[in-house]
Parts: C-alpha cells; sequence; structure tokens
C-alpha cells in the first residue's frame, strides 16, 4: 500500500511550510493558492503536507505567489519528484541552477578573493559551517 | 580551471566556476537548500576567510 505523504520528508514541503507561516501576516494559505492558480484551494496543505508534489508546470506561478526564487523552488520541485539523474542532466546542459542569493553570495565570494576563483578548502568548510552555526 | 555554464540570467554574473559550484555545494549542504541571503557579517566573514588564500593555499 503506498504512503499516505510520499513527499512529507523532502525539503520541498518543509519549506513550503516555513514560507506559508512566514507569509501569514498578509497572505493567507488560500490566497497563495489562487495566486498559484491551483483549482483545488486544499493544494497548499497537501503539498505542505507531503500528500502532494508541486508539479513542476506551476513552478513559476507557485514561485510568484510565496514571493520566492522560482530557481530555488524548481531546484527542489526536481528533488522532491526523485529525478536525481534529471537534475543531473539538467546541471550537465543548462549548467547549474543558481538562485539570486547565490548569485549574491558567488559575486561577494569573488569580491573578497579579488576574482583569484578559491577553491573550498577545510578551513573555508570550518568558517563556513561557524556562520551558520553548524 | 574549467568553466561552467550558469542558467543564472542576470548579467551581473558569468558563468560559474567548478571551484564556484563547490562553494554553492557546500552552502546549500549546511543551510539545508534554504537559500539564504548572505548579511553584512557573512561578507565581512568571507573577506576574513580569504585574505590568506590570496597568499596561497592553506
Amino acid at each position: 500500500m503506498a504512503p499516505m505523504s510520499p513527499y512529507a520528508d523532502t525539503k520541498l514541503a518543509a519549506y513550503l511550510t516555513k514560507r506559508i507561516l512566514e507569509l501569514r501576516p498578509r497572505k493567507s494559505q488560500l490566497e497563495i493558492a489562487v495566486d498559484a492558480g491551483f483549482i483545488n484551494v486544499n493544494m497548499m496543505s497537501l503539498l505542505k503536507s507531503g500528500k502532494s508534489k508541486v508539479p513542476l508546470d506551476r513552478v513559476p506561478a507557485l514561485a510568484k505567489a510565496l514571493e520566492v526564487d522560482p530557481r530555488l523552488l524548481f531546484r527542489m520541485a526536481i528533488q522532491q519528484s526523485s529525478y536525481e539523474t534529471t537534475s543531473e542532466v539538467i546541471d550537465e546542459i543548462f549548467g547549474t541552477i543558481v538562485s539570486r542569493n547565490e548569485v549574491v553570495w558567488l559575486e561577494a565570494l569573488r569580491d573578497a578573493s579579488d576574482h583569484k576563483d578559491p577553491a573550498l578548502t577545510a578551513r573555508s568548510r570550518a568558517a563556513l559551517r561557524s556562520l551558520f552555526n553548524k | 580551471m574549467n568553466k561552467v555554464q550558469s542558467s543564472e540570467l542576470m548579467p551581473s554574473l558569468e558563468d560559474i566556476t567548478e571551484n564556484e559550484r563547490a562553494w554553492v555545494g557546500f552552502l546549500r549542504l549546511i543551510t539545508n537548500d534554504l537559500d539564504p541571503a548572505p548579511t553584512l557579517a557573512c561578507v565581512q566573514a568571507m573577506r576574513r576567510l580569504l585574505s590568506p588564500c590570496l597568499r596561497g593555499p592553506d
């Protein structure tokens, strides 16, 4: 028998829950569902609980409704669909999908390193971990 | 270092390198893919971190 919430443990389900909570003061879950073009107004609940997965063709509208980067959402939607090989193929053909925030990180990295293309060393990893208390 | 094509369409970012891809990958790993924006404190820490890199590998 198939699990009731096959996508409950995916990053996207957790991310949607967090983002909907963040938007709650000014945008209801229903409004988000309508803005994203879902006919079923319970769709956001289904996505949060992991009972349904985010359809790839809904990613642009859902990203807009959630006011988040569509690249981030697309990457998570691919992962959620267990298309690991698809994800790799997309990277290979179209290049690494980076979000707007990641662009800012990379620009900061280039600026800080004077465009020397620094390798990610053990020291760098430790410093990044400490930045995020990991 | 070989360049890796970036799908990012923002004109300010050129194609990313393998090293940069490693940085992004590690960032995703430690932030659980939550896509945090870099704060001023993060950028300053990165500057402090990368100064020794300019003098040579650690």
